[in-house]
């Protein structure tokens, strides 16, 4: 839900002008105004089939039509600007598109079934690097042109999760078919850089200028066949640092940023930005968390017990306030409500040192006498036996402005009920790695919460382990069996019963201490308007920018 | 002076080698991989065993180590340093248009540090213990105190926001292409200004005391008095006797000051949001792009040593004893 408010000074967050649909008298809106925008670093390709970073995600509603679409809400649907009709079988395991009539390329080439056959079958080839799109889209075993308008899916099997099987990217056969001779990975040639860079694309807008590292500008296709967007052009500005570009929204040269934590709470609250932004804020599906190497050498950590603990001595309110300016919220479970049955009951939990220290001792974890630290089994009578420390290493990555601090305070308040932590600091790749090859005691990062809730299988199935996102090696069979339900059940309110009791077992587990819910923090210059905030922010979910728009300026004469 | 030259091109040959050959085995020992950086941008769905097998074999890592050596050593006597792991593109046309900004930056703040400061200095070393003096090199400490972060954002405040003299952000405007030739020059020059006053700024405080200090040691000398005892004007006993002598140190320093701000513009690059090569390197290590990071360690490499072979000559050339050294 969204409401206006005022944070102790002029700058609103969330005025209800910012959210305001495009009117339908087009007279009101200023069709030839450019959009400024913000990004971070550059896009690494505009091929959809080869696109992987959030940078190149903003990019796809724009250049790309495709023929389903992920809402504002995360909800699956089809394109009604591409698609005619879409049925999955009675089995669901076939399904048949149909496209609409007169679908173009941006280079006046006609969209044919054709091109969704040849752009699956390259997601799928060997030597493409589909790290994205080949994800899910491996589940159809067969992708047929039917005619020029229709196509045939065949799936391994009757998932549920086939409607997002089917949603991949599509490229121009006419493009990138004659370089495959030459370049079958689709980038590594010359002429497949160029189709990259410069495409040929269906959606809205086309890339007119790749300034590398400093700008791209992108056109309305004016003879796009959906509904045009307002914004005539778009000019996106590599601005790497997060104060440079707060100066530059400031400045005026750009519309739109995301805003750090302290960023919203603290430097934004001046008469200098109310006089060119606002601030907006909303629900994002992105929790931080801590996973334990529930599978690993650390005996500490084994124990099921010993995590519920742990997870006790979370001071989420703490952590809010002093690291995330009470922005956050304290996170209550795994999935996004909206997987769940109506009627689950959950609250966030308590910070609670005395159970803790309580299930410690249950667990063998007791305090020593001697050193105030606890041991697991250490005799009264015999301090300097052999015994097994209660202390973990905690990893974090460097480039993290927030980790360190939440860090600290986890660490102070682990000290208070005799368990050492020690914490690591490790550069993002390596800290992958670490994490891949399961060699860390415990790690704290953030994952962004999928469009459904089987994108979480790969985090806890059994056979995620080795090389998937199980990184914590977890291990549940009753987990592994729900997981396999889960997507094999279409009906909706089974699914959410499902995945309600998943929830209940691995918060039992523990292989993951959930800390706090981050919501989506931007700046917008007063002039933008029909901004919807997705649980994955403003860009990444249908219309996103598309539907921007900014009101046309009085004429003098009026 | 051949034998000197020839003696100097030699030993810049196995630096230039040593050099390449360390940074192809520190990037490629180091932990992490192209893989696993590439991991992060994957949010909700990750990346499977087979998928980060197939891009160890897609960037030709499943190889040894001397293999991979050996496969790119090939291809760069031939000029040809790969493609980028991240976006496909040719390491050379990546660095071809990085490299301009770079030395745009790199040898425009030198040149223009080395003007002000030697005029400053000389000024500074005939008014020696004068208030104006002792100001001036106090605001020296000052100024090589500051990080270079600082004076950035206080000066994008200032003069980007506040006053809106200058652009603060990229290399060019956005009409950049439809601009007359001029125009073109006038819009460089005022995206420069900002980062270049970052560079000059601790230049200055570097050089200023420095060639002043060289100046006062050969004002004291005795030619310098026989010079001012025959009747020269102080201008020509400056310009003619006392700043081709005190400068000579300089190009020493010179020497060590051009990889100094080429490699120390990585923090200001990205502050700015300029297209150089501090800012690349940064980028291509986070993504382990290797053919880039190796590219630019080539140029780099051989503008450092380029320039350290060019200031060695012209210093045996101003200063004869050096070549029997």
């Amino acid at each position: 839900m969204r409401c206006a408010v005022a944070l102790g000074g002029p700058v609103v967050v969330n005025p209800p002008e910012l959210f305001e649909s495009q009117p339908s008298d087009r007279a009101l809106v200023d069709s030839d105004a450019t959009l400024q925008c913000r990004l971070k670093a550059e896009p690494s390709s505009f091929n959809p089939v080869l696109m992987f970073t959030a940078i190149d995600a903003e990019f796809d509603y724009l250049l790309w039509d495709r023929p389903f679409l992920l809402d504002e809400n995360l909800q699956w649907s089809v394109n009604p600007e591409m698609v005619e009709a879409f049925a999955f079988g009675e089995d669901h395991l076939e399904a048949t598109l149909t496209l609409k009539p007169g679908l173009r390329w941006q280079d006046g080439t006609a969209l044919t079934s054709a091109d969704i056959v040849f752009s699956w079958s390259r997601i799928l080839h060997g030597k493409v690097l589909a790290r994205k799109a080949r994800h899910g889209t491996d589940e159809i075993t067969h992708c047929r042109a039917v005619d020029e308008r229709r196509v045939q899916f065949k799936f391994k099997e009757a998932l549920a999760t086939n409607k997002w099987s089917v949603d991949f990217p599509i490229v121009p056969r006419h493009v990138y078919e004659p370089l495959l001779a030459d370049d079958p990975s689709m980038q590594r040639s010359d002429a497949a850089v160029k189709a990259n860079r410069m495409p040929v694309g269906n959606g809205p807008y086309r890339v007119v200028e790749w300034l590398s590292a400093e700008r791209i500008v992108l056109e309305r296709w004016e003879a796009y066949s959906g509904k045009k967007p307002a914004f005539a052009r778009i000019i996106f500005r590599v601005i790497p640092d997060n104060n440079a570009a707060l100066l530059a929204f400031e400045a005026g040269r750009i519309d739109e940023m995301s805003l750090a934590p302290r960023q919203f709470a603290a430097d934004t609250n001046s008469a200098r930005f109310a006089k060119v932004g606002v601030k907006a804020k909303g629900e994002q599906w992105t929790t931080y968390y801590i996973g334990w190497n529930v599978g690993g050498k650390n005996a500490f950590l084994t124990d099921a017990k010993v995590r519920r603990a742990l997870g006790l001595m979370v001071n989420g309110e703490l952590i809010n306030k002093q690291v995330f300016f009470g922005l956050f919220e304290r996170s209550v479970g795994l999935f996004p409500a909206a997987f769940l049955p109506a009627d689950v009951e959950r609250l966030p939990p308590k910070f609670d040192p005395v159970r803790a220290g309580r299930l410690l001792d249950e667990a063998g974890w007791t305090i020593s006498e001697v050193d105030g630290w606890r041991y697991k089994n250490r005799p009264v009578d015999a301090p300097n036996a052999a015994s097994v420390p209660a202390e973990f290493k905690l990893n974090i990555v460097s480039a993290s402005q927030t980790s360190p601090r939440v860090a600290d305070i986890f660490q102070s308040d682990l000290r208070k009920i005799g368990v050492r932590m020690g914490v690591e600091v490790l550069e993002w790749s390596v800290f992958n790695e670490r994490n891949l090859e399961h060699r860390f005691d415990a790690f704290l990062s953030a994952w962004t919460c999928g469009p459904d809730p089987d994108e979480a299988r790969n985090l806890f199935h059994s056979d995620a382990k080795r090389g998937g996102r199980n990184y914590v090696a977890y291990e549940n069979a009753a987990v592994d069996d729900l997981f396999d339900r889960g997507r094999r059940t279409v009906d909706s309110d089974a699914r959410k019963k499902i995945y309600g009791d998943l929830e209940r077992i691995i918060l039992a587990d523990a292989p993951y201490t959930f800390l706090v819910d981050a919501p989506t923090l931007w700046a917008f210059s007063h002039r933008v308007r029909g901004v919807t905030l997705s649980p994955r922010g403003p860009m990444h979910a249908f219309p996103g920018m598309r539907a921007w728009w900014t009101p046309r300026k009085p004429s003098p004469a009026n | 002076m051949w034998r000197y030259f020839l003696k100097r091109v030699l030993l810049t040959v196995p630096t230039f080698v040593g050099v390449i050959l360390l940074t192809f085995v520190v990037i490629h020992l180091a932990p992490g991989s192209p893989a696993t950086a590439d991991d992060a941008g994957l949010g909700d769905s990750g990346m499977s065993a087979v998928e980060h097998q197939r891009l160890r074999a897609h960037y030709q890592m499943d190889a040894p180590l001397h293999v991979q050596l050996a496969r790119w050593t090939a291809r760069a006597v031939r000029l040809d340093f790969g493609r980028s792991f991240a976006n496909g593109r040719p390491v050379s046309q990546i660095i071809a248009e990085r490299i301009k900004p770079t030395l745009l930056l790199t040898f425009g703040t030198i040149l223009i540090a080395l003007v002000l400061a030697i005029v400053i200095a000389s000024f500074l070393a005939t008014r020696c213990g004068r208030p104006i003096d002792k100001l001036i090199l106090t605001g020296c400490v000052g100024l090589y105190a500051v990080p270079p972060y600082i004076v950035g954002l206080l000066l994008i405040w200032i003069f980007g926001v506040w006053l809106n003299w200058f652009p603060f952000a990229g290399l060019t405007s956005d009409e950049f292409s439809s601009m007359t030739t001029w125009r073109k020059i006038a819009d460089l020059a005022g995206h420069s200004v900002l980062i270049g006053l970052c560079f000059v700024g601790p230049l200055l405080a570097y050089l200023i005391p420095f060639i002043r200090a060289s100046l006062l040691s050969v004002l004291k000398e005795d030619y310098v008095r026989a010079a001012h005892a025959k009747g020269l004007s102080t201008r020509r006993v400056m310009f003619g006797h006392v700043l081709p002598n005190a400068l000579l140190p300089l190009l020493t320093v010179l020497g060590l000051i051009v990889p100094a701000v080429m490699g120390g513009s990585v923090v200001l690059e990205v502050m700015f949001s300029w297209p150089g090569m501090g800012r690349l390197l940064y980028e291509s290590i986070g993504r382990r792009d290797y053919p880039v990071i190796m590219g630019m360690t080539i140029v780099s490499a051989v503008i450092v040593l380029l320039v350290t072979l060019v200031v060695d000559l012209l210093y045996a050339w101003a200063d004869p004893r050096v070549r029997y050294v």
